[in-house]
């Protein structure tokens, strides 16, 4: 017997959502850490638990009642495993939907409901979401779009109205084949939304300098994201998401150069999709996208991290299209809440232990207001 | 509660025991073989006896001895079969043959090899009773079977058996000796020690007159120079890590450490794991030294063993012993220890090997008597029965190699039933879930929706079986398994599953529409069965029919899924409940998964055939 045969390898389920991005400088990815704001009051999306290991990693669903101070776990309530993420998406700010991505041998995605954060409703499961921030969306007048499957076998699916009866819209290799997929060179899709009625779909493109989101109109796919100005006329682009802002909506899209990766945002309002460009954001090193939300009147925010110095917090503001940078949040911070009122939060996560920390002293300090156990079955998912 | 899929253990107290008892089994069987064969070894001699008294003319002796080197490959692997046997008798082989040899083996190896190894680990653990303890009768058979039979068509024909054996266990056993993974090296074991097996029962199985010119020898001598000399390239090759004891400023270890500091955390006693981790000590501080040493020596042996003369390949073989046994115990580890080892490893097959072809060239039978008469048959030309009639040493080895032939038949039927037999052993289920409860209780009346919206009761299924169970929709790990078991159960059943309903009570609160149990019975490719029914109803009809099955069901904490019971139901077609699983899949295996479906088609097909 050779002596190899001692050598054990290590093997694991690989189908749970990686916590933090792995990021080089070819590639700018973002984590499914995210806040939403909704009438009963802030969502946070983080991960906790042991994030080395995949099943051991339990996507954390916390809320902040409108108007209180503390948070506390809604994970339990979606009653079912949330080892592979959860995509949150909001209808108008009113209801919150949660999709929760697909696990182990779980093939498909539960999603559920709520208005108030006490009563939930599962809606019709979907096809596997995508493993990306923006993979579920819903319009105010309740219609849904969903992206599920992976690479190739990626499709963005529709639902009329209350996230039932979901229904192919078009398929990644039908866009990719379309003139406008092939005038990007449609990398993967990679984002869903809406801006004033029109459905958006956001993707990689391979193309230098082309932002890929389409847009359906006359029952034709037209490519509608904006030109990048020339230094990234070289340049792949990937739409890290679609965020509906108060004013409009705002895709971040990730730039990747042969030596850099920089971030800028796009935003538009108004049915006419004319989108006005930020000043780019250059990601230094093996950095990546740690989170991304709506930063409330704002516009967004982003949470940048960097192996080698503090993560970065930079705020877009939308009505001049420039980003500004807060003071670094807490090491281990999983995402920012911007509450209504300009309150500053950021979600700090270590294992099983959580932490509230406030952005006080006029923008000068962190303070931390709250810790919170949560409770984890380890191993209960796998 | 569902809980992480534990696994079995390889102690698992169920398998352990039952392969205990089916080795004495088949011990008894071999035993009545040896008494049968006693007496007709007794018989013999009493014909043997009575053509004495009658002045029958005795038949003559061997005509021919046996080669030097021949003898020393057939005993020595003969003991090294035996050996391996009775190593393949440890109580960790049912489990740990796959999981600790196999697989972690083929997992370095192409995609074509695993698949190739795949199959043979595949009917291991569906029958890890049955099998193992076939290859303890065939190896210990093969063993006693080289040593009894010293010339001769038996002793060929055992030659052969053993090569024919070595190939099986070097391609299933040891995924082609790892040839294909790109670690090879001759310090780990390469090309796998029952690549030398297969000579050496090749080298037996050549007629006797082979061994009479020193040809052979040369030959052999030629073969393992070249596989020195290769070796030593392959050691010497850069890139592979065998040139640093220890990798980059984070002390990674270097190829050879890695496997030496790996072997030395084996189970065995102190004072050899205390003399790997010096030898370890001394790779990590002098790495480069150890491989130039390495190296040199192998292609010293090799160039040595080329050479053609005797007294160069005397100083190679003496120098190939000692870096061979050098190798066996400081990397090697001797092979065998820690439960599942299989066989003492490479290097005393190897210098078994290049010591017999010194023996043959150097060492030519002697000539007893005159005429010489090179035996191609079994000496004199004579029939079989008469030689058996009149040699009693002929007759005794002749009895002696069928006994052993016996012996390894008690391995290889068994192996071949379940080599033919693709359904998993139902002992796999009682070891991760212990044996079924047997009952009979009238079991509660149910009446809930089912996934096409028809409504189904206990009443309605009157006159079938019924396998009930409670399965989440929406769970990530156990209920995909047991929809699976189920699904398997019913192709078991084959056209008996008419008479049969496969029944699944929602055991989530939450999601509990009938979109989901859609969904879930596509993921689990369930829609073509039509006697399944996934059931669901209010909140209210569930916790009823969850409460009367005293079934569980809870929010976890934190993220988790619903936790509820892994609990199946058997019910009789008078709506008896008569046995009762728990259903827990376990690690979830292809052998596990078949084992329970076999459990349960197995209890369907019971409560049909008594009621």
């Amino acid at each position: 017997m050779t002596l190899g045969a001692l050598a054990v390898s290590g093997c694991g389920p690989t189908t749970a959502a990686s916590p933090k991005s792995q990021v080089s400088s070819a590639v700018v990815r973002a984590s499914l850490a995210t806040s939403i704001e909704t009438s009963a009051g802030s969502w946070a999306v983080v991960p906790m638990g042991h994030l080395d290991q995949p099943l051991n990693t339990f996507w954390q669903l916390l809320f902040r009642p409108a108007g209180a101070s503390a948070w506390s776990d809604r994970a339990s309530a979606l009653a079912v495993a949330t080892n592979g993420g959860l995509i949150v998406a909001t209808r108008g700010g009113e209801s919150l939907a949660v999709g929760i991505r697909s696990a182990a041998k779980l093939s498909y995605s539960p999603l559920i409901v709520t208005s108030d954060a006490r009563s939930w409703f599962p809606a019709d499961p979907v096809g596997a979401l995508a493993e990306q921030p923006d993979a579920l969306a819903i319009a105010a007048g309740g219609e849904a779009l969903a992206l599920v499957g992976e690479g190739r076998a990626a499709q963005v699916l529709v639902s009329p109205a209350a996230l039932t009866s979901w229904r192919s819209l078009v398929s990644e290799r039908a866009l990719a084949a379309s003139p406008p997929g092939r005038a990007c060179g449609i990398v993967s899709l990679t984002a869903v939304g809406y801006s004033a009625g029109h459905r958006l779909i956001g993707a990689s493109c391979r193309r230098g300098g082309v932002v890929g989101i389409f847009t359906e109109q006359d029952s034709a796919w037209r490519l509608v994201g904006p030109g990048l100005p020339q230094p990234f006329g070289h340049s792949s682009t990937e739409v890290l998401g679609l965020q509906t802002t108060t004013a409009g909506l705002c895709a971040l899209v990730g730039i990747t150069g042969r030596r850099s990766a920089q971030l800028v945002a796009a935003c538009t309002r108004g049915s006419r999709l004319t989108w006005r460009v930020s000043p780019a954001l250059l990601l230094a090193g093996p950095e990546g996208v740690v989170s991304f939300g709506p930063a409330g009147k704002v516009g967004l925010f982003a949470l940048i991290s960097g192996s080698a110095h503090p993560d970065t917090l930079a705020v877009l503001g939308e009505s001049h299209m420039t980003w500004s940078t807060l003071r670094s949040p807490p090491a281990r911070t999983a995402t920012v809440v911007f509450a209504p009122a300009g309150r500053v939060d950021a979600l700090v996560v270590d294992d099983t232990s959580f932490a509230d920390w406030r952005l006080a002293g006029g923008g000068r300090r962190w303070s931390k207001e709250q810790n919170l156990h949560v409770a984890i079955q380890f191993g209960s998912s796998g | 509660m569902p809980g992480m899929s534990s696994g079995i253990s390889t102690d698992n107290r169920t398998i352990v025991s039952a392969f205990r008892s089916l080795l004495l089994h088949e011990a008894l069987i071999a035993v009545v073989i040896l008494a049968l064969l006693a007496l007709a070894w007794n018989l013999l001699r009493a014909v043997q006896l009575r053509r004495a008294r009658a002045g029958a003319p005795p038949a003559g002796a061997w005509s021919y001895p046996e080669a030097a080197g021949r003898r020393l490959l057939r005993i020595a692997f003969g003991l090294i079969w035996i050996f391996d046997g009775l190593l393949q008798a440890q109580p960790s082989m049912p489990l740990g043959m796959t999981t600790q040899v196999i697989e972690p083996t083929a997992a370095s190896s192409p995609a074509w090899v695993q698949h190739v190894v795949n199959a043979g680990a595949t009917i291991w653990s569906n029958h890890p009773i049955a099998v193992p303890a076939s290859a303890v009768w065939i190896q210990v058979g093969l063993g006693i079977w080289l040593i009894v039979a010293p010339l001769g068509y038996w002793s060929r024909l055992a030659g052969m058996a053993s090569a024919f054996w070595g190939i099986v266990v070097w391609i299933f056993g040891e995924s082609f000796g790892g040839v294909f993974a790109p670690a090879l090296t001759w310090a780990f074991g390469a090309p796998g020690a029952v690549v030398f097996y297969c000579l050496a029962g090749v080298l037996i199985a050549l007629p006797e007159r082979t061994w009479s010119s020193p040809r052979l020898g040369r030959t052999v001598l030629s073969v393992m120079g070249l596989f020195f000399v290769g070796m030593a390239v392959l050691q010497a090759w850069p890139g592979r890590g065998f040139w640093q004891g220890q990798l980059g400023h984070e002390a990674t270890p270097g190829t050879l450490l890695g496997m030496v500091q790996q072997m030395s955390a084996t189970p065995q006693p102190a004072f050899i794991s205390s003399l790997l981790a010096s030898f370890a000590a001394f790779d990590a501080a002098h790495g480069w030294a150890v491989n130039l040493f390495l190296v040199v020596c192998l292609a010293g042996v090799g160039i040595g063993l080329l050479a053609g003369r005797a007294s160069v390949a005397r100083v190679a073989v003496y120098a190939g012993i000692v870096l061979c046994i050098a190798d066996w115990v400081l990397i090697e580890d001797f092979g065998f220890f820690g439960g599942v080892g299989t066989d003492p490893n490479s290097m005393i097959p190897m210098c078994l090997i290049f010591v017999a072809g010194y023996l043959a060239m150097t060492r030519l039978p002697a000539v007893i008597g005159a005429p010489v008469a090179i035996p191609t048959t079994l000496g004199d030309g004579s029939s079989f029965w008469a030689r058996l009639a009149s040699r009693p040493a002929y007759a005794l080895r002749a009895i002696a190699a069928l006994a052993a032939i016996g012996i390894i038949l008690v391995g290889v039927v068994p192996m071949a039933a379940a080599s033919m037999n693709p359904n998993a052993d139902p002992i796999i289920a009682e070891a991760v879930d212990g044996a079924p409860g047997v009952v009979n209780t009238a079991a509660p009346e149910f009446r809930l929706v089912d996934q096409h919206g028809a409504t189904v009761s206990l009443r309605s299924l009157s006159g079938k079986a019924v396998a009930v169970t409670f399965l989440d929709p929406v769970c990530v790990s156990d209920c995909p398994l047991i929809a699976e078991e189920f699904r398997q159960a019913d192709g078991l059943l084959g056209a008996t599953a008419r008479r049969v309903a496969l029944v699944a009570v929602v055991a989530n609160p939450v999601y509990r529409a009938r979109a989901y149990l859609v969904a879930f019975d596509r993921q689990e490719d369930l829609q073509q069965l039509s006697n399944w029914h996934y059931l669901t109803g209010s909140t209210s009809e569930l916790t009823r029919v969850w409460s009367s099955f005293g079934v569980q069901v809870a929010f976890a904490p934190g993220g988790a899924m619903i936790a509820h019971n892994d609990i199946s139901f058997v019910i009789d077609p008078t709506g008896h409940i008569r046995y009762i699983l728990n259903s827990d899949p376990g690690p979830g295996t292809q052998a596990s998964r078949s084992s329970f479906a076999a459990v349960l088609a197995g209890e369907l097909r019971a409560v049909l055939g008594s009621s």
